[in-house]
């Protein structure tokens, strides 16, 4: 018996031992060709600090850097443009000394200079740009050598360093407008590739020789000699492409559960899936009758089911949402299961229901982002869950830029959206739910939750900070400024071929850079 | 005499733009939701930052100031440019028209070579049975929707069989047999509907002057049936036919959204749902303008080929 089993034991790990080597890819990348992407959202817009449309914050990361970059895997701030950094102990100081060598598309090299104009650009109102409210703390840039700049702020920030690990933070060269003519159509920036093409239905990308990134056997990045994106709105003619091989993979919104099950079987094609920093939510309208009573929207939180909605929408692949990605450990987020209020309970809703004078029930309207395919359906199933609670749900279909208007106006009772996930909790919560935040459109208001997010900004980062998202977390559970339902897992399908990708939970194409085609 | 006919009705095209031109502007500005907010997204919801975007495009002057600006630009000849993307309307126009118009007439060639055959088939058979397939057919045609159609042609020409190529659309010029293999599967996307209506109506016309004195004449004359069909049958038969496939041509013109979208061609029906989507304006009145201007003067072209089919007609 026992010789059996070794001889078993022995032949299994004979035969893993032979897979694995069948498996193996070659050893070392090979340089050259095209990487053809399939996403389904137009690209519209190049201009780094301008650019709102997920599509192109997509590609920003191929075209432009910021001084520091996120781990892919880890979520972890890295030295990206900026080698090193150093804070003042009052936290106002913030000196980076920048890699040498670094260069623009144009072959000219990125100094402080660039640095400083760059984060001007953002901030000059005339710029209009979107992403002056994040950088709204800094007082000024200063040259200290060609190598060299310091930042100051107005009052210390805790998560300004995750602020400048962004695409939409890209370091562009002084006199940027002067030196391309239309930013958003034309660019110049340092990343790993450079705009070739911008054509109807597709942008093309070449390799930017001059790169400065090499990889860990100190080989020049990137390996391919170009990208190209391919625009293919529909998500069933995209896994059609993917499987012809018209394109070597496929990401980006349309590519969900339902492209990675259908495609699962193709042997030719391989699934890859991270979960995601973003996460879709139930916005909720304060200010409306009856939701401006705090129990309605207890009621709410009460009815809502988020592990079936997780098995229906997305076929188990995502994770019940408490306020902190779970992805973040280091900010101890709390698993949904031990929250307040995220444990389904009908008969307490209807009850406080009937507390808040509505015994025979409440009607509300939702209206779901009609851009993100997943989010009508998770609003079908939220109005099934929410029926047997008493509150009787009509869904409001309207076009994006509908839906948009009356997003930034709170015309709204409820809304089912996704909203970007951040890795600092201050920028991943305060924008929302801090009464003067800059896209509270639910119209909440609560002064405790405004405290402990005005010192979560302003305590250094450590264990005094984590408390205090500790605290928050429970509060917001409580007090329910909108509602957290599920971090999805995002998928990429790729070609057998297509080596060296890994996706990231901030949706960063800049892996991009170190993936190979096998020939 | 002719000549005269043909620059009345091109005059005529004047009001016609006109009036569409003033009805989409207005209905872009009464749906909510503007170009600015587009622009702006998510990111934050600053009244100012929304106010200045606002001005940068003009849209805080009121609708008609808008509208008098848009129309002398586009008096002198310059559509102006996408406020989405900062591209120059000309130089979109110029992308995305081609790809529509070769789907249109490649449709429209394949429509016809389809129908023509099959409602000929249909309206002359003595068999009840043939006729009744026939009707099937089409009626089977006509209820497919395209987006439905597109998929199972991808799925099983591209996919499973590797027949056509998915998404390669070369040049007319430097590939003609690639592009022509190319545009292959969504030209017959849009064929399928058309060739079915087509049919029908070729079968109709046939039908009713199947008993008409110059067919028994014909027939009387001893010529063969086929020679009864082709010269006498048929070519009269045609009128409605050609009337149906300016239509469908017209419409064609503008761009199949729906088959657009399915073969990720980026012709101008889908720059027309993008520029709706984005509320960017100024694209979206170039799209209309091109398409009504396309529209009415294929139709023209119908009402002249008339004259070429029945002598009797005569335009004054």
């Amino acid at each position: 018996m026992n010789r059996v089993r070794v001889l078993a034991l022995c032949s299994t790990v004979l035969l893993v031992a032979g897979l694995a080597a069948v498996q193996a890819q070659p050893a070392s990348p090979q340089r050259g060709g095209t990487i053809r992407v399939g996403i389904t959202q137009e690209i519209l817009n190049l201009d780094p600090h301008v650019a709102t449309a997920f599509s192109s914050v997509q590609v920003m990361d191929l075209i432009y850097e910021s001084l520091l970059r996120l781990n892919p895997k880890t979520l972890e701030l890295e030295p990206n443009l900026a080698t090193s950094w150093s804070v003042s102990r009052d936290g106002l100081e913030y000196t980076f000394n920048l890699r040498r060598d670094a260069t623009f598309h144009d072959g000219t090299s990125v100094d402080a200079s660039d640095v400083k104009y760059t984060i001007d650009r953002i901030l000059d109102p005339a710029t209009r740009s979107p992403q002056a409210s994040f950088l709204e703390p800094v007082r000024e840039v200063t040259i200290v050598n060609p190598f060299t700049v310091r930042v100051t702020l107005k009052r210390p920030f805790a998560p300004f360093l995750s602020l400048l690990a962004r695409p939409t933070r890209g370091i562009v060269p002084v006199n940027f407008e002067l030196k391309v003519g239309d930013p958003r159509v034309k660019t110049l920036g340092s990343g790993p590739f450079q705009l070739a093409e911008f054509g109807p239905g597709s942008v093309r990308f070449v390799r930017h020789d001059r790169y400065w990134g090499r990889d860990a056997q100190g080989n020049r990045l990137p390996y391919a000699d170009a990208v190209v994106y391919r625009v293919i709105p529909d998500p069933a003619t995209l896994r059609a492409a993917v499987r012809a091989g018209e394109v070597d993979m496929i990401i980006g919104f349309g590519v969900d559960i339902t492209a990675a099950r259908t495609l699962a079987n193709v042997p030719e094609l391989k699934i890859m899936s991270v979960p995601d920093l973003s996460y879709s939510l139930l916005g909720v309208q304060h200010e409306r009758p009856p939701l401006n009573d705090a129990r309605v929207k207890q009621a709410l939180a009460l009815a809502i089911d988020r592990d079936q909605l997780i098995q229906v929408v997305y076929s188990g692949r995502a994770t019940a949402a408490g306020p902190i990605p779970p992805t973040l450990e280091e900010w101890r987020p709390v698993a949904a299961a031990r929250l307040p209020n995220y444990r389904r309970d009908a008969a307490r809703a209807r009850q406080l229901l009937a507390q808040a004078g509505h015994p025979n029930g409440v009607s509300i309207k939702m209206m779901p982002i009609p851009t993100v395919p997943e989010v009508v359906q998770i609003a079908q199933v939220l109005k099934e869950q929410l029926a047997p609670a008493g509150v009787n749900v009509e869904i409001e279909q309207v076009d994006f830029a509908t839906f948009l208007s009356r997003w930034r106006g709170s015309q709204f009772d409820t809304f089912v959206s996704l909203n970007s996930g951040e890795i600092d909790p201050d920028v991943h919560l305060y924008r929302h739910i801090h009464s003067t935040g800059s896209t509270n459109v639910f119209k909440f208001k609560d002064t405790a939750v405004d405290q402990l997010l005005d010192q979560g900004r302003s305590t250094p980062d450590g264990a005094r900070r984590q408390q205090i998202y500790g605290q928050l977390q429970q509060q917001i559970a409580e007090k329910v400024p909108f509602l957290f339902l599920a971090y999805a897992d995002l998928f990429a399908v790729a070609r057998a071929n297509v080596n060296g990708f890994t996706p990231g939970s901030t949706r960063s194409m800049r892996p991009l850079m170190e993936t190979w085609l096998a020939r | 005499m002719m000549q005269r006919y043909v620059v009345q009705r091109l005059i005529l095209l004047i009001p016609v733009l006109f009036v569409i031109s003033v009805l989409v502007f207005s209905l872009m500005h009464l749906i909510p939701g503007d170009p600015a907010q587009v622009i702006l997204g998510f990111e934050n919801t600053d009244p100012l930052q929304l106010a200045a975007v606002r001005r940068d495009l003009g849209l805080d002057r009121p609708v008609y100031v808008q509208y008098g600006r848009w129309l002398g630009r586009v008096l002198s000849g310059n559509l102006g440019t996408s406020v989405r993307t900062g591209r120059p309307i000309g130089t979109l126009m110029g992308e995305a028209l081609p790809f529509t118009l070769e789907l249109a007439v490649y449709a429209i060639a394949l429509a016809v070579l389809i129908a023509i055959p099959v409602g000929t088939l249909a309206g002359t058979t003595s068999s009840r049975l043939a006729d009744g397939a026939m009707q099937t057919l089409t009626l089977l045609g006509l209820s497919l929707p395209a987006f439905w159609v597109g998929a199972m042609l991808i799925l099983l020409f591209s996919v499973h069989l590797r027949w056509f190529p998915v998404l390669t659309y070369p040049g007319l010029a430097e590939a003609p047999l690639a592009n022509l293999r190319g545009f292959f599967l969504p030209a017959l996307t849009l064929a399928v509907p058309n060739a079915a209506a087509i049919a029908r109506m070729v079968r109709a016309s046939l039908v009713a002057v199947r008993r008409e004195e110059y067919v028994k004449v014909a027939r009387a004359k001893g010529l063969s049936e086929p020679v009864v069909v082709r010269r006498h049958m048929l070519k009269n038969a045609l009128i409605p036919v050609v009337t149906l496939v300016g239509i469908v041509a017209g419409y064609l013109l503008g761009g199949s959204i729906v088959v657009e979208q399915v073969f990720a061609i980026p012709g101008v029906g889908r720059m027309g749902l993008q520029a709706i989507v984005q509320r960017d304006y100024p694209v979206l009145q170039a799209v209309v303008l091109i398409v009504t201007a396309l529209f009415v003067l294929v139709n023209l072209l119908v009402d002249l080929f008339y004259v070429f089919l029945d002598p009797r007609i005569r335009y004054a």
